[in-house]
Formats: structure tokens, C-alpha cells, sequence
């Protein structure tokens, strides 16, 4: 059977920004100044890919392609995005109007709650109810 | 929608505000909306590792980490950090 190898990751913020750290469990391998740690940095020869599932931002609008857009939301929360935007006009002191600015707040909520209900849409979790005897 | 069109409602309502204004406030809301919705998800395979080596950048824009892979195996995350740092 072959050996099976343990790896963990942790996450640190560092000056350059934060890090993602991988580590390798190799019992009472690493000691220093009496001190012995259970995790390596990985020896493993040669390139791994890293995989990372998670959330990101979407990429960044910029000033000299007009006819682009988010590429990964769906146009449907564009509106929503706009709304915010709408609403933190409102707030400048030059044009403050509270009461607008709330209803475009509220656009933007709205649009946020939909799109949580959206992004959940793909989880599929199953469950059996056991019965149990008190 | 694009860009020009989201530039053009916010002009109905601040004629003030310039294309790079509202762009620069478009992507602001636009982190808000990612943040507080994780509507976009997706698998970065940008990283890879090398002998030796215990830290790397995480990807650009990432904003939760719900699953690693290292060597197409999960790992779990580990609570805490270990004492001893042995990086080269």
C-alpha cells in the first residue's frame, strides 16, 4: 500500500499581501532549539498544481473599452451594481437627496438578495431524517 | 449590459459625474456585490508548488477559500500555524 502523504494549508497576511501557506504532516521530523514541529514544508520534488475553489471578484471595468462589461455576473445584476452607484450620488453632499438615495439602496439590496439566492441555486445537498426514540 | 450603458443611467441621474468616476464607483459597488453574494466562483489553478517553498501569493481577487487541492488530492486547512518555520 503506498504511503500515504498528509498536506495542509493555512493562510497569513504577510507585507507582500496575504499568503497561502502549504505544509506537509511529518511527525517529530522538524525540531529547533528543542522545539519539534509536526509539519514540513513540502519536499516533494518537482511541480504540483495548486488548486484553489473559492470566490473571487469579478474583473475590473476599464476606461478605454466602453463596449465591455463583467464578464462573470450575470447581466441581469448589472442593474443592481448601477443602483449603488445611483445611490452613492445621492450621498454626495453637491446633490444629497437622502430619500433617493435610500430607494437606490434598496434596488441594490434587492439585487443582492436575488443574486445570494443565485449563487447558492447550485448546491444540491441530500439528507435522510433518522427516527429516533426518546 | 455594457459599460457605456451603465455610464449613460448613472448620467441621467449625476450629469456630474465623468466616465472614470463612475467607472471607478461602478467597481467599487461591483466588490460589494462579489463580496457580499459570492456570485462568482471559480477554480484557480495559477499556483504551482515547488520543493521547499511554504508561501505563495494568493490568487489575485480571490475573496473566500472554500476548497485547496494539492496534487488533485483536498487538503484541509490547518488550525494555527506550526512553530517551526523550516522554509528555505
Amino acid at each position: 500500500m503506498a504511503n500515504r502523504k498528509e498536506y495542509f494549508y493555512f493562510i497569513d497576511t504577510h507585507t507582500a499581501g496575504e499568503k497561502i501557506a502549504i505544509v506537509e504532516k511529518a511527525t517529530n521530523v522538524v525540531s529547533k532549539n528543542g522545539w519539534t514541529s509536526n509539519y514540513q514544508t513540502v519536499k516533494t520534488a518537482g511541480s504540483n498544481i495548486l488548486k484553489i475553489r473559492g470566490s473571487f471578484l469579478d474583473s475590473a471595468l476599464v476606461n478605454n473599452a466602453l463596449d465591455g462589461s463583467y464578464s462573470n455576473i450575470p447581466a441581469r445584476f448589472h442593474e443592481a451594481i448601477v443602483s449603488k452607484v445611483i445611490a452613492r450620488g445621492y450621498k454626495d453632499p453637491r446633490h444629497m437627496e437622502l430619500k433617493t438615495s435610500q430607494f437606490f439602496d434598496n434596488e441594490f439590496e434587492l439585487g443582492v438578495k436575488r443574486a445570494k439566492k443565485f449563487s447558492k441555486g447550485n448546491y444540491q445537498t441530500t439528507g435522510r431524517i433518522v427516527p429516533q426514540d426518546f | 449590459m455594457e459599460t457605456k450603458e451603465m455610464i449613460e443611467l448613472i448620467q441621467q441621474h449625476h450629469p456630474h459625474i465623468g466616465e472614470v468616476e463612475a467607472i471607478k464607483l461602478l467597481n467599487r459597488s461591483m466588490e460589494e456585490f462579489c463580496e457580499r453574494t459570492d456570485i462568482y466562483k471559480k477554480t484557480d489553478n495559477s499556483i504551482t508548488t515547488v520543493a521547499d517553498q511554504r508561501w505563495y501569493s494568493v490568487p489575485s481577487g480571490l475573496l473566500k477559500i472554500e476548497e485547496v487541492y494539492f496534487d488533485d488530492v483536498k487538503i484541509s486547512r490547518l488550525q494555527g500555524n506550526p512553530i517551526i518555520n523550516d522554509e528555505s
